[in-house]
């Protein structure tokens, strides 16, 4: 009954990229994921999620300890004010030495295709295809990643 | 008692009293002044006490969580 | 004692918020009664700090010393005035004045004076499981010369869906305290050892709780919640009178039952009417076994001016029957088992009007200052003034 019910939820959201799905390609050539074998890292956060303010210096230390030739770390500001997301991305490059690409989705166009079930969500993907999906608040998801980024090697 | 809650979420999304919210939706949702303490955790709890110690009442004052899921 | 500042421990469960974040925040709390009655002066500090994304820790403390009088029926001397007797609370406050076939005209009502430090701490964990379910243990205490109370609390929180759209919380909590009350034999009541007995009070609440978010602007959250009080749960500070025949009567110490059970309901609505503007609307219904039944109802708004100015107005009415055995007259009490003539357990009600005021220079650094007014139709008004600051670390 508790399953039923739970589905039934599940399924008056939209459907969502999957673990194992593969990228439309408008999607690919939007975030620019296109070269093959390169191993993509797409951060979705926000300003005002407290647990995006925990994890992207991490995020970013990762980003200094990855080959730029084999991962490329991708951030997603799905702030709906654009000049306080940018604002935020302002104090994490400065405070947090955040150098990776950062775009802009004010309109909630890309996330809302995504359509993960947290806040902060990662997706690992490869060839176009969603390897890992990490949802929410993790303690120590750079070492999580690069295991991830170890076993695609 | 869950199922019967989960019943009642699946009830009040259907009527259309009750959008889904996304995650990336929950902004507002997640402001300080949205919580019952309205951010000031410690004011509350004088208050609560001021109330308990002056009336015949108590019970229901705290619950934890606030009405969002952003962590 | 006689502002007993101990809540159910469940109440101390709030701070486990929306969006946890590392802080320090110290209030100061001025809170004046009319007729130079109670007057409290409490400085208190809370402490929040997460480890991890999976652990958060609460912790507060407060010292407070709160001074005055409380109205009671006492015996006045046979050559005092009518004004109150003045006794020291280490001595015990009411202790002097009771009596047994006193002459009436001896009988007075009027304030007690007393003193009291209260020192309370609370200390709150919270861990969040994978799927964000969180486990909330907390503990607390809170420490007067004549009133000790330790107790503890656990609360868990479901998610419902995926998308964290309904929560689900069961909690519990258990007090224990113990109470010094003085002249429990009315025949034997020394003035100066007042002849004080340790008493055992304990409360158990359990209350359960589901929260929905209706849309990206609003929530609505509903609880129900059961208390269990057994024990001493006599004031042994107040006095009542019995057997007054006009000629003679007896000024001794109120009875309560030993038990008391209650339960209520409340439902909290929360909108952000704009950007800049949030409503909060709240009612709470309470029932109990001693006939006192309360509704209660507050309201908030809250205004961001700027990112730095934030204003906040609220207003709250309250109103309750009396318990089955409260009399406030002189001339009512014969054998009764239970009696009370506490203003606290009368049919009253009342209203509180509130406004503060925050300044952030800052993001992590911030001022508060705020007053609330309180208007209870016993007679009894209070002011309290919060002054502070918050730092985001």
């Amino acid at each position: 009954m508790k399953k039923v019910l739970l589905l039934a939820l599940l399924f008056l959201q939209l459907s969502a990229y999957e673990v194992g799905e593969t990228l439309s390609n408008e999607m690919v050539t939007q975030l620019g994921l296109s070269e093959h074998s390169k191993l993509y890292v797409v951060d979705f956060f926000a300003s005002w999620c407290g647990s995006c303010q925990k994890e992207l210096p991490l995020i970013a230390t990762l980003d200094h300890k990855v080959d730029h030739s084999e991962v490329e770390i991708i951030g997603i500001d799905v702030d709906k004010d654009p000049a306080k997301g940018l604002a935020f991305q302002k104090e994490l490059q400065q405070e947090h030495h955040l150098t990776f690409r950062i775009i802009n989705d004010a309109e909630s166009q890309i996330i809302g295709t995504f359509n993960p079930i947290g806040m902060p969500t990662l997706y690992v993907i490869k060839d176009q295809k969603v390897i890992k999906i990490i949802t929410g608040a993790t303690d120590h998801i750079d070492e999580k990643i690069l295991i991830v980024v170890k076993e695609q090697k | 008692m869950v199922q019967l809650f989960l019943s009642l979420a699946l009830l009040l999304t259907l009527s259309g009293c009750v959008q889904e919210v996304k995650p990336w939706e929950k902004e507002t949702l997640s402001k300080e002044t949205m919580e019952p303490s309205g951010g000031n955790a410690l004011a509350r709890k004088f208050e609560e006490h001021i109330y308990f110690s002056k009336e015949a009442s108590k019970g229901g004052g705290g619950v934890a969580g606030g009405g969002c899921g952003c962590n | 004692m006689q502002l007993r500042l101990s809540l159910p421990a469940m109440a101390l469960i709030m701070a486990a918020n929306t969006q946890a974040e590392d802080y320090v925040t110290f209030q100061y709390l001025q809170y004046q009664e009319n007729d130079n009655r109670v007057s409290v002066s409490a400085p208190s500090v809370m402490i929040n700090k997460d480890f991890g994304t999976d652990f958060t820790l609460n912790a507060s403390f407060v010292a407070d010393a709160v001074s005055g009088a409380s109205p009671t029926y006492y015996a006045a001397d046979t050559v005092s005035s009518a004004s109150a007797t003045t006794v020291d609370s280490a001595s015990g406050a009411s202790a002097y004045s009771r009596g047994k076939n006193i002459a009436a005209d001896r009988v007075k009502y009027g304030n007690v004076s007393f003193f009291e430090q209260r020192a309370a701490g609370s200390v709150m964990l919270t861990s969040r499981f994978a799927n964000r379910d969180e486990l909330i243990v907390s503990g607390d205490f809170s420490s007067e010369h004549d009133f000790e109370s330790i107790s503890g609390a656990a609360e868990y929180m479901h998610w419902l869906t995926p998308a964290k759209n309904q929560s689900l919380s069961l909690g519990v909590s258990f007090q224990s305290n113990e109470i010094v009350a003085r002249c429990v034999d009315e025949v034997n009541c020394d003035a100066s050892s007042g002849a004080s007995q340790e008493k055992q009070a304990t409360a158990v609440n359990a209350q359960i709780s589901f929260m929905q978010n209706i849309n990206r602007t609003s929530y609505i959250k509903a609880a129900l919640f059961y208390i269990a009080d057994d024990g001493y749960l006599t004031d042994p500070y107040l006095n009542v009178v019995r057997n007054n025949n006009g000629v003679t009567a007896d000024v001794v110490g109120e009875k309560r039952p030993e038990k008391r059970r209650g339960y209520g309901g409340t439902v909290r609505y929360a909108n952000a009417l704009t950007d800049d503007l949030t409503l909060q609307v709240g009612y709470r219904y309470y029932q109990d076994d001693w006939e006192v039944r309360s509704h209660t109802a507050d309201t908030d708004l809250f205004y961001d001016l700027t990112h730095s100015w934030r204003f906040n107005l609220g207003l709250r009415g309250y109103t309750q029957s009396a318990a089955s055995f409260y009399n406030g007259t002189s001339n009512y009490f014969t054998d009764e088992l239970y009696a009370t003539s506490d203003y606290r357990m009368s049919d009253f009600h009342a209203v509180t009007y509130k406004a503060d005021v925050r300044y952030a220079f800052t993001k992590a650094f911030s001022v508060n200052l705020g007053g609330n007014y309180y208007d209870q139709s016993t007679g009894l008004k209070a002011v309290s003034l919060l002054t502070g600051f918050r730092y985001n670390f």
